[in-house]
């Protein structure tokens, strides 16, 4: 993949090491379960507390957040990571309602989190297989409902 | 024999692309959503999905090297739709 320096060992060796309580999901989650889905960036969900974390341990990548403050962030409940070539949305909240209104807890989904290995000895923190299809149910678009048909084709194929 | 007419291949109008990704990206009611999301995968498609991530994880055995090729493809359909 040439003309493409963005070093995601490097991002994810950043993350972890930071000591934030950060859950990798949409897409780029599904990618690391090994489902080829097309996605341009990254989606993170976190606290208010651990995002500051982040976005020092992110910094020297030249990921920096895009223009709201972190009182702002917090307000909005989202805001934007952005580098050269890389986006990241960070999702900042306790708790995030689906569509149907069932309130998801960060706290419960980091307890029952998986670690997905992104190379050698880095790790990256993503929702349980069935985590992971409650937070699709965030937004109501026709590609969420998609990614829960894969999601729940993984998990029935998984030895229980 | 008639020459075959040439097909020409031009980008879309901008306008029609906009339009099409406002649908893509169009809220679902609630019911709308659970009924896609529950529609059962035929078994072709689950046998096409196991091929695809089979081939898909054995070509890219790391996460971070999935990563790439994801990002790398995504950026080159944008490009060129």
């Amino acid at each position: 993949m040439q003309g493409d320096p963005f070093d995601e060992v490097a991002f994810f060796r950043a993350i972890a090491e930071s000591g934030a309580r950060v859950l990798l999901i949409g897409r780029r989650a599904l990618v690391a379960l090994g489902l080829p889905v097309m996605t341009s960036d990254y989606d993170f969900w976190t606290t208010a507390d651990d995002a500051s974390k982040l976005n020092d341990a992110l910094r020297p990548l030249s990921l920096v957040p895009k223009s709201r403050s972190p009182e702002e962030a917090r307000k909005v409940g989202k805001y934007v990571l952005e580098g050269d070539d890389t986006v990241a949305d960070v999702f900042v909240a306790r708790a995030i309602s689906t569509i149907d209104g069932v309130q998801v807890s960060f706290d419960d989904l980091w307890t029952r989190r998986t670690h997905v290995k992104i190379k050698d000895d880095v790790e990256v923190a993503i929702p349980s297989l069935d985590d992971l299809i409650l937070t699709k149910r965030f937004g109501a678009r026709p590609r969420d409902a998609d990614d829960i048909r894969l999601l729940q084709w993984l998990r029935d194929r998984k030895p229980h | 024999m008639a020459e075959r007419p040439k097909t020409t291949l031009t980008s879309p109008d901008p306008a029609f692309l906009a339009e099409v990704e406002a649908f893509e990206n169009r809220t679902l009611t609630p019911e709308e959503f659970s009924a896609r999301a529950s529609t059962p995968m035929l078994a072709h498609e689950r046998e096409e999905l196991a091929d695809h991530v089979s081939w898909f994880v054995r070509r890219h055995p790391s996460a971070a090297e999935r990563f790439r090729a994801i990002t790398h493809l995504t950026r080159q359909w944008l490009a060129n739709r």
